[in-house]
C-alpha cells in the first residue's frame, strides 16, 4: 500500500523520535543515579558497623566479672572468719590430741 | 502517521519503564547485601569480644579462686604451726608438772623403744632430769620387758645425758641398735604421720574446701 506522507509529518516524526531519545537518556542518567544512591547507601551502612559502639556491652560485662570476683573474696573471708574461729576453739583439744600421741597414751 | 507515532511513545515508555525497574531492583539488592554484609560485620565483632571477656573472666576468676585457696591453705598452715608449737609446750610443761602421770608414760616408751630391738641388755638414755625416775623403776621395767619378750633382759640407765624435753632413747650394750623415742621424735613422727587427723580435729565444723 502506498500511502502519502507529507514533509511535515516527516518533520514531526522526527522531532517525536528526537524527544523520546532525550527523555531515555534522562532516564538513564536518572537510573545511575538511584544505583549511585543506593551504594552510597551501601557504603554508610558498612561505615556505621565499623564505628559501631561496644562500651556499653564492655562495661557491663566487665562489672559482672568484678561482681563475680567480690563473691569469691567475699565467699573467702567468709570461709577464713569460720577456720579461725573452729581452728581457735579446737585448738586446745587437738594439743591434747597431739600430747597423747606423743606420750603413747 | 499517527499510528506510528504512538507505537514510537508506547515502545520508548515501556523501554523507560524497563531501565528504571532494572535500576530499582539493582539498588534494592546493592543495599540489601550490604545490610546481610554488615549484619555479618557486627556479629563477628560482637563475638571476637565476648570471646575476649569470656577468656578474661575465666582468667580472674581462676586467679581470684587461687588466692582465695591461698589465703585458706595459709590461714591453716599458720594455725597448725600454732598448735604443734603450742604442743610441744604444753609436753614441757607436762613433763615437769605432772611427773608421776609423766613417769609412766616414760616407762611405756621405754618399754615400747625396747620391744624394737633385739638382744638382751640394754642402755637407756635420758635427759638429766628423768634419769631418777626410771632409775627408780629399772628393776619393774626390767620385769616387764622381760615378760614381754619371753626372756631375761638388763637394763641400766647410761650417764650420758640427752638434751631432749623427755622421752628416751634404747639402745643395745654394743651400740648396734638404737630407738629413738624422745619426744621431740615422737613429736615429729606423729606430725607426720598423722597430719590429716591433726588438721580435721582443728578444724573440725569448718567448711572445708
Amino acid at each position: 500500500m502506498v500511502t502519502n506522507v507529507s514533509l511535515e509529518e516527516i518533520k514531526s516524526l522526527v522531532k517525536l523520535e528526537k524527544e523520546a531519545d532525550e527523555k531515555l537518556e534522562l532516564t538513564r542518567e536518572e537510573a545511575a543515579k538511584i544505583i549511585e544512591n543506593a551504594e552510597e547507601t551501601a557504603r554508610k551502612i558498612l561505615k556505621d558497623v565499623d564505628e559501631q559502639d561496644f562500651s556499653v556491652f564492655v562495661h557491663n560485662r566487665l562489672s559482672e566479672i568484678e561482681e563475680k570476683k567480690k563473691s569469691i573474696e567475699k565467699e573467702t573471708e567468709q570461709k577464713a572468719a569460720e577456720l579461725l574461729e573452729n581452728g581457735n576453739k579446737n585448738i586446745e583439744k587437738t594439743i591434747r590430741l597431739i600430747a597423747s600421741l606423743v606420750l603413747g597414751e | 502517521m499517527e499510528n506510528l507515532k504512538s507505537q514510537v511513545k508506547f515502545i520508548h515508555e515501556i523501554e523507560i519503564q524497563e531501565i528504571l525497574e532494572v535500576a530499582n531492583k539493582k539498588a534494592q539488592q546493592i543495599i540489601l547485601e550490604a545490610k546481610e554484609k554488615a549484619e555479618t560485620k557486627k556479629n563477628q565483632k560482637a563475638a571476637k569480644i565476648s570471646e575476649e571477656l569470656n577468656e578474661k573472666e575465666q582468667m580472674d576468676l581462676a586467679l581470684a579462686e587461687r588466692d582465695s585457696k591461698n589465703k585458706l591453705l595459709n590461714i591453716k598452715y599458720h594455725l597448725y604451726e600454732e598448735t604443734i608449737s603450742k604442743s610441744e609446750n604444753y609436753l614441757k610443761i607436762f613433763t615437769r608438772k605432772k611427773r608421776a602421770k609423766y613417769a609412766s608414760g616414760l616407762n611405756n616408751l621405754i618399754i615400747e623403744a625396747a620391744m624394737r630391738l633385739s638382744k638382751n641388755e640394754f642402755e637407756i638414755l635420758l635427759n638429766s632430769g628423768d634419769a631418777e625416775l626410771v632409775e627408780a623403776n629399772l628393776k619393774q621395767l626390767e620385769g616387764k620387758i622381760s615378760l614381754l619378750k619371753g626372756e631375761q633382759i638388763k637394763l641400766r640407765v647410761s650417764k650420758e645425758t640427752l638434751n631432749a624435753m623427755g622421752g628416751a632413747i634404747v639402745r643395745t650394750i654394743d651400740k648396734k641398735q638404737i630407738y629413738n623415742n624422745t619426744l621431740e621424735t615422737r613429736l615429729a613422727k606423729f606430725t607426720a604421720e598423722s597430719g590429716q587427723i591433726i588438721m580435721e580435729t582443728l578444724f573440725e565444723g569448718a567448711n572445708q574446701r
